[in-house]
């Protein structure tokens, strides 16, 4: 293990050092080395070397530490810093939080205070990836923990089998966060283990993954949110109650007998059916209670509207989805909120079920704005939600993982947030918001949560399953150049020409 | 009841003479205030005992540019433990240059260094707690002006401060009795005979600064050269009030404070000759002394300083006007930077003390709780 010592724990006046803290003054100048906040730092101990991250740092002064002598000087017409050596008494102080000790059996909690007059120095790189759960080779690279240079590479796994969730404000990074997270998926090898990806792109922000100058295009497909279809032969009645709330549940039940009817005289011939054949066979049924099914032929004929349902599924979503791919729905067309919901539900729902019976790879599902799919709100007004929360529960076990993305964590459905097992939190500033991420996040502590108001953008927290402690992360340079965004003059300029 | 009510008068009793003590105090320094850019202390040779270059009471100290100057400033530092076998100090000193550089902050140089490591000496030699303390303070004067010497060695600053006075004080009494204190104290003596002769050589000014002195030396020579004044009208209504308890009571300092302007200072005087019964045959030195008021809002500082070269006056001058240059930059604190930096450096912690204690204490097998003296080891605060 190498060996870069940069300071000396102290005792401090707030009866440090203690298992929870010590502080240490740094004895390289800021020539020499730069201490920053984040940082990684080691002290030796008898059972091993405690692994610490400096949480405060400060200066102290002896010349500026009395305001009423300061003043004085300065009534001299001189500054104190020009009477007196001053800088040659300024002192970096660290506060340092021990996260644990590295024994010969394992990374362990740490009882026991570190010793005043103990050496500290940064740890070896190697020493972090393995305290942090870091990955050297196989991992999804997301940036860097910039005061150490490491390059902060997520296990697939542990990153995405218990689900994940980016939360930011808007303009913070979540799709730059979202696009890098994707080069990392698409690049991946057969032998490392890939997944298929689908993505809903809400404001078809990610078309560019399949422009041709894009070194990813050839596993990129982007199907326009106007050309999906549901095959309504595979359709339960229970799903129709679903898209369409107000079918009640007699109504379910006598659409099912059709349905039933229909699986066994159509569907197992080979043959399909649309909504269209549903209200026919509907209005020839002379034992529905007349009301009840003019009520339901209503309801259908508005489903039937939505020119979503077809007589075949497009895409084909068995034969799309493959390893190291993604499909990239492309929703921006759509202002209806409750068709994106209806397309949301329906693709999941499907993908669930194959994933079930295995007929489709591994997928991760990333969901833009998802806060509009499975809100906090009632389950009537958001069709997809059940089915999130169903992938959020019960995914995991069938290697389908959701990445929710989304700008109001708020807003977003208790149950999901609480499932997914890793954030990457980017600057929020929303006091609700934050106090939501505070009481979901599991591992996060309140240094943490603060520093989340004061993130740069690009800049990031990951905690939770995916790390063994919260770190923080510059968000690499995306490889593609095709995602560009315009500014608000380009915009104009563009529309007036 | 009745006892709070003592309480009560007592307390009355006391608040009354210290109001009417302090009314009279002001009265009198108000007076002599008035009245001391009329007193020539050369006047009266007998009457005041005072040997003076100085034709005023008090001078307007000159402004000097100390753009370019190297003033050095020398502080010590001790921690003492009396413990049951044996005394362990703590001693270290350091000196510290600053060059002035116009419109910018002084280069500054460390003698020995930046936080030199203290001295650690101990005494098993049978000796008495007056002869202890006396032994320590040669022990911090030695250090001092060692550091002195080597700044003068290596460096030539225009001006050497020490922190306090510039004399070996130490009362030769209370350590005659003892070969080994005599000949710490000689080979001290020797010290401080180097010190003045290689500023004299180099011609570095020297001053110790003596910061809230005690010393009424100015104060006893006014109560008996006043008697003397009250022929003349303008110190007429001086001498008219009872001046007498007031001016026992005052030291120097507590009268100039009110006297003195800021950036004024008084006459010089001869304090005292350098040399002793110890070394008789070798050369003199005369040591003068001033008070100095350099800051608004604090006591006069004591300025003690060898002749060394140039007249009494002209010394007195230079001197005055380069510890004011560096002395006057907060109005409630008249002391020169390079004495307030050598201070913090050489200052030590009692914990510094307690970790020596510790050690040894571990080594030989005691705890260093026995170690300590049963005064200071009550079981009970």
């Amino acid at each position: 293990m190498s060996k870069k010592n940069i300071g000396t724990v102290i005792v401090d006046e707030d009866n440090s050092p203690n298992p929870e803290q010590f502080s240490f003054v740094l004895t390289k100048t800021e020539e020499e080395f730069q201490l920053q906040k984040g940082m990684y730092v080691v002290v030796p101990t008898e059972d091993g070397e405690v692994l610490a991250s400096v949480s405060e740092l400060y200066k102290t002064n002896r010349y500026f530490s009395s305001p009423s002598a300061v003043r004085a000087y300065q009534t001299s017409g001189k500054t104190l810093a020009s009477i007196f050596p001053a800088d040659r008494w300024e002192y970096i102080i660290a506060k340092a939080k021990p996260l644990g000790i590295i024994t010969e059996i394992g990374i362990q909690r740490l009882l026991f205070p570190v010793s005043p007059g103990e050496n500290v120095s940064i740890p070896d790189n190697n020493i972090l990836i393995k305290f942090l759960g870091l990955e050297k080779d196989n991992g999804l690279n997301i940036g860097t923990i910039e005061q150490h240079d490491l390059t902060v590479k997520l296990n697939l796994t542990r990153f995405l089998q218990k689900h994940a969730a980016i939360l930011a404000i808007s303009g913070a990074g979540k799709s730059y966060t979202v696009s890098v997270l994707l080069e990392e998926l698409l690049s991946r090898k057969a032998e490392q283990g890939r997944v298929a990806i689908v993505l809903f792109d809400v404001h078809g922000e990610y078309k560019g993954f399949g422009d041709d100058k894009s070194p990813f295009h050839k596993y990129v497909n982007v199907f326009p949110g106007g050309l999906v279809q549901f095959a309504t032969s595979s359709m339960s009645a229970r799903q129709f109650a679903i898209y369409e709330p107000q079918i009640t549940t007699a109504q379910t039940r006598d659409l099912s007998k059709v349905l039933s009817q229909f699986y066994h005289e159509k569907v197992k011939q080979g043959d399909s059916y649309v909504i269209s054949d549903i209200i026919k066979e509907l209005e020839n049924n002379e034992q529905m209670n007349p009301r009840s099914k003019e009520a339901l032929i209503g309801w259908l004929y508005t489903l039937d509207r939505t020119r979503l349902f077809g007589s075949a599924e497009n895409p084909d979503l068995k034969n799309i989805l493959e390893p190291g791919k993604i499909i990239i729905f492309d929703l921006s067309d759509f202002t209806s909120i409750k068709l994106k919901q209806m397309m949301v539900n329906y693709i999941l729902f499907r993908i669930f079920d194959m994933r079930k019976k295995n007929e489709v790879p591994p997928t991760t599902v990333i969901l833009e704005e998802s806060h509009q799919f499975c809100p906090e709100a009632r389950i009537d007004q958001a069709i997809s939600k059940s089915i999130i929360e169903t992938i959020a529960r019960e995914g995991r076990k069938f290697f389908i993982s959701l990445v929710l993305v989304s700008q109001r964590p708020v807003k977003l459905s208790t149950t999901v947030l609480s499932q997914c097992n890793t954030h990457v939190i980017m600057r929020i500033l929303n006091p609700y918001d934050l106090d939501y991420i505070g009481r979901s996040s599991e591992g996060i502590d309140r240094s943490t949560m603060n520093s989340i108001t004061s993130l740069g953008v690009g800049e990031a927290i990951v905690v939770g399953n995916a790390v063994n402690h919260p770190i923080f992360v510059k968000v690499r340079k995306r490889k593609i150049s095709t995602l560009e965004t315009q500014t608000l003059e380009e915009s104009a300029k563009s529309f007036d020409s | 009841m009745a006892v709070q009510h003592k309480v009560d008068k007592a307390i009355d009793e006391i608040s009354k003479r210290i109001r009417t003590y302090n009314e009279h105090r002001k009265l009198f320094q108000d007076l002599f205030r008035e009245v001391k850019h009329s007193l020539n202390p050369a006047e009266f040779p007998e009457a005041f005992d005072i040997q003076t270059s100085d034709n005023l009471f008090s001078l307007k100290v000159p402004k000097t540019n100390i753009d370019g100057l190297k003033i050095a400033g020398i502080d010590g530092g001790v921690i003492h433990r009396s413990l049951n076998y044996f005394d362990i100090a703590l001693i270290r000193a350091v000196g510290v240059l600053f060059y002035h550089v116009k419109d910018s902050k002084p280069l500054v140089r460390y003698i020995p260094e930046e936080q030199p490591f203290p001295d650690i000496l101990t005494s098993i030699e049978p000796l008495t707690h007056n002869e202890i303390e006396s032994l320590i303070s040669i022990w911090r004067m030695q250090k001092e002006i060692k550091c002195g010497i080597t700044l003068l060695e290596e460096d030539l600053p225009d001006i050497i401060i020490l922190d306090g006075s510039v004399l070996p004080n130490i009362d030769y009494r209370q350590i005659s009795q003892s070969d080994f204190l005599v000949s710490q104290y000689r080979k001290l003596k020797a010290q401080y005979r180097r010190l003045y002769t290689l500023c004299q050589n180099n011609r570095t000014a020297l001053c110790g600064v003596v910061k809230d002195s005690r010393s009424a030396i100015l104060t006893n020579k006014l109560s008996a050269l006043l008697p003397h004044l009250s022929k003349l009208p303008e110190f007429a209504k001086l001498v008219e009030i009872d001046y007498r308890p007031i001016i026992k009571q005052l030291r120097d300092t507590d009268l100039l404070y009110q006297v003195l302007d800021t950036n004024e200072r008084t006459f010089e005087f001869l304090l005292s000759n350098f040399n002793d019964e110890l070394d008789k045959d070798l050369p003199d030195f005369s040591i003068h002394c001033f008070y100095m008021k350099t800051a608004e809002f604090d006591t006069p500082l004591r300025v003690e300083f060898p002749l060394l070269f140039s007249t009494q006056h002209e010394h007195a001058q230079t001197i005055s006007s380069l510890v004011n240059a560096v002395s006057k930059y907060n109005p409630e604190y008249g002391l020169p930077s390079v004495i307030i930096e050598a201070d913090a450096r050489a200052r030590l912690q009692e914990t510094d003390a307690d970790i020596l204690v510790d050690e040894i204490a571990s080594k030989i097998g005691y705890t260093s709780f026995s170690l300590q003296k049963r005064r200071n080891r009550l079981p009970f605060k």
